[in-house]
C-alpha cells in the first residue's frame, strides 16, 4: 500500500517547506491515473499526522483527470511575531 | 487581537500555496542517483513484477549470459533468499528488505548503490518489491524499466493495471514454455500492452528454458550502448 509512503510524504514536504507551524487544512490534488487511491490516503493521513504540526488537520482532496499528484495549499494558524520570538517550550 | 498569547497582531487562519509534487522529494533522490550513476557509466535497470513471474529466475539467466560486469540489487519485505540465488551466480548483490514496504523508493536504492560500488560501465538491476502496483509511482533514478508478466497470470493484465504498463520500456512475456499448457492470449496480451503504451515492445521469454532470451539481451545491449552515447 504505498498510501502509507504518499501520505507520510505529504506531511515530509509540508514540514520541510513550513517548519512546525500548525496546519488546520491541507489540499491535495490527486489525479484520477495518478495511481493513488484517495480513500486509503485519507485513512493514512491521520495515522501519519498524529503527533505532528499537521495533527487534526482537515483534508481535502480534488480529483482531477490526469496524473497529477500534488499539495495544492494549506491553511495554517499565524503566529503572532511575540509567540513567534518566544522560546519554544515542550508542549 | 491575537487568538493565542491576546497582543494587538493580527493574525488567524493563513492560505499557503505550495502547488509542490507530493512525491518531490523521492524525485529529487531518484535525479541525484541518476546523476552519481552517470558519473561512473552505470546503467540502472528497474525491473518490476507481480511475485512469481519470475524475475530472479530471469535474472539468474541473465546474469549468466549476457557478459559484462553486472550488479543486483534485491528488493523484498523478508528474506534474503533471492539474493542468495544471484550470490550463487557470481555476481556482487545487496539486498533491500522493505519490511512493511511495498516498492523501493530512490533512497532505499542510494543506500544500496554505496553498498554495493558498482563498477564503472556496468549494469546494475534493480528487482524490485513483487508488486504491480506501487513500484509504478517511485522513480528510482534508473535508466529503463522493464516489466515482466508470466503467461500464467491474466493477459488483461496491462489494461486492469495501466499504471505499471504505462511506465514500462519493455514488456517481457515470461514462461513461454508452458503456453501449451494454459489459456493465455498472446495476441490480446500486446494489443493490451499497447493500449496503455505505445512504445513499449512486447519480448517473448522463457527464462527456465533458455526461449527469446536473446532477443531480450539484444534489447538490453541497445539500451544501454544507446543511453550511454545519448548522455
Amino acid at each position: 500500500m504505498h498510501e502509507l509512503s504518499v501520505a507520510q510524504a505529504v506531511v515530509d514536504e509540508i514540514v520541510g517547506k513550513l517548519g512546525e507551524v500548525p496546519v488546520t487544512k491541507v489540499r491535495l490534488a490527486i489525479g484520477r491515473r495518478a495511481g493513488v487511491v484517495v480513500d486509503s490516503i485519507r485513512f493514512c493521513f491521520d495515522l501519519v499526522t498524529e503527533g505532528t504540526s499537521l495533527a487534526g488537520a482537515e483534508l481535502l482532496v480534488d480529483e482531477p483527470a490526469g496524473e497529477d499528484l500534488r499539495i495544492v495549499s494549506v491553511e495554517v494558524i499565524r503566529a503572532c511575531a511575540a509567540r513567534a520570538a518566544a522560546p519554544r517550550t515542550p508542549a | 487581537m491575537c487568538g493565542t498569547c491576546g497582543c494587538a497582531e493580527d493574525t488567524g487562519v493563513k492560505l499557503v500555496v505550495l502547488e509542490q509534487k507530493v512525491l518531490a522529494r523521492n524525485d529529487d533522490l531518484a535525479e541525484r542517483n541518476r546523476e552519481w550513476l552517470a558519473a561512473r557509466e552505470v546503467v540502472a535497470v528497474n525491473l518490476m513484477s507481480s511475485p512469481g513471474s519470475g524475475k530472479t529466475t530471469l535474472l539468474e539467466r541473465t546474469i549468466r549470459e549476457l557478459g559484462g560486469a553486472v550488479s543486483v540489487v534485491e528488493g523484498d519485505q523478508e528474506t534474503s533468499f533471492d539474493a542468495d540465488r544471484i550470490r550463487a551466480t557470481g555476481a556482487p548483490v545487496v539486498q533491500v528488505n522493505t519490511g512493511a514496504g511495498c516498492h523501493l523508493d530512490a533512497d532505499m536504492l542510494a543506500r544500496a548503490l554505496r553498498d554495493l560500488d558498482p563498477a564503472p560501465g556496468s549494469v546494475v538491476f534493480v528487482e524490485n518489491v513483487g508488486n504491480l502496483v506501487c513500484p509504478a509511482l517511485f522513480d528510482l533514478g534508473e535508466r529503463c524499466r522493464v516489466v515482466v508478466m508470466s503467461v500464467t497470470e491474466g493477459a488483461d493484465k496491462p489494461l486492469k493495471y495501466p499504471h505499471m504498463f504505462r511506465t514500462a520500456d519493455v514488456v517481457l512475456l515470461n514462461k513461454t514454455d508452458l503456453l501449451p499448457y494454459v489459456d493465455f492470449d498472446t495476441a490480446g496480451f500486446t494489443a493490451a500492452v499497447g493500449r496503455v503504451n505505445a512504445h513499449a515492445q512486447v519480448i517473448g521469454v522463457s527464462a527456465t528454458r533458455g526461449d527469446g532470451v536473446h532477443d531480450w539481451y539484444g534489447w538490453l545491449r541497445r539500451t544501454v550502448q544507446d543511453r550511454r552515447v545519448s548522455r
